[in-house]
């Protein structure tokens, strides 16, 4: 049986041709992740608030929460406390944790993974920080609405890293 | 900077209720390096690994038999951490935590849950 698609070949593919599908590819990727219902998806984009001072429900109790004083010490030993506000039921949950810094050389620090058995989600632990100013990220995972991401300005008197 | 490894600690509070949520606090005395050092900071730094890489890799949570939460780390983790995260009283039965290093070594501490009132 012969197949219209394997048929095609590449000595067809011209340039012009090239050209064409790159420009329809650069419209319509950034088109589709404008709409909102496929950035709510299970994908790797984070949601962040729309108003930080008037957060909806849904944003309240998906928005991770971070302690973390603003200037560090010793960036070998900077404290940490992450948390959300969610309900840690059967079929609506919080998967995961993650904390992260973007300018440190070792950009994630760790990822927890909870249950419904957990009854909150909540980990308080101690991080390695780069000295100077940073932003660390924190990004809380429910099972039902994604990806939600938070961060907090730090400075790093002596460097951890 | 841990000098020696120590098996893990476990600390749990000693009034649990059953169905409440409690905190669960693991002290490990680990070394943790990055292994890296900083080759040229005359503009931006460049690290260069310079020692081995030494962390605690994952953090596993049983309750009774069940794996409750895990933990995966990298060695942007301090030394000697203390680790406190929450539970629910569901049952009484022992909770364990088993810790893994970059190398393979295995460590675990565990304590059994009573319920009280």
């Amino acid at each position: 049986m012969k197949n219209i698609d394997l048929e095609f070949k590449a000595e067809n593919f011209s340039r012009r041709k090239f050209i064409n599908y790159a420009m329809a590819a650069g419209i319509a990727i950034p088109a589709l992740s404008a709409i909102p219902g496929l950035n709510s998806a299970h994908g790797g984009v984070f949601q962040r608030p729309k108003d930080l001072e008037n957060l909806t429900e849904l944003e309240r109790i998906h928005l991770p929460k971070i302690s973390l004083p603003p200037v560090v010490e010793d960036g070998a030993q900077a404290s940490i406390v992450c948390s959300v506000d969610h309900p840690m039921d059967e079929d609506h949950y919080i998967k995961s944790i993650q904390i992260m810094n973007f300018q440190d050389p070792v950009v994630i620090k760790g990822k927890f993974f909870f249950t419904p058995a957990n009854g909150e989600a909540y980990l308080s632990t101690q991080i390695r920080l780069s000295g100077g100013d940073g932003e660390v990220w924190v990004v809380a995972e429910c099972n039902k609405h994604g990806k939600w991401a938070a961060n907090k300005k730090v400075t790093v008197a002596a460097g951890g890293c | 900077m841990a000098e020696k490894i120590r098996p893990p600690r476990l600390r749990i509070s000693r009034r649990i209720k059953k169905n409440k949520v409690f905190k669960v606090k693991v002290k490990f005395d680990h070394p943790s390096f990055t292994g890296l050092a900083i080759a040229d900071d005359t503009s931006d730094p460049v690290f260069n690994r310079a020692i081995p890489v030494t962390f605690i890799r994952n953090m596993l949570v049983y309750y009774g038999d069940e794996l409750v939460s895990r933990l995966r780390l990298s060695s942007g983790i301090a030394d000697e951490p203390l680790f406190t995260f929450k539970l629910k009283a569901i049952k009484e039965a022992p909770i364990k935590v088993v810790f893994i290093d970059n190398f393979g070594k295995r460590w675990e501490a565990s304590k059994k849950i009573k319920f009280k009132g």
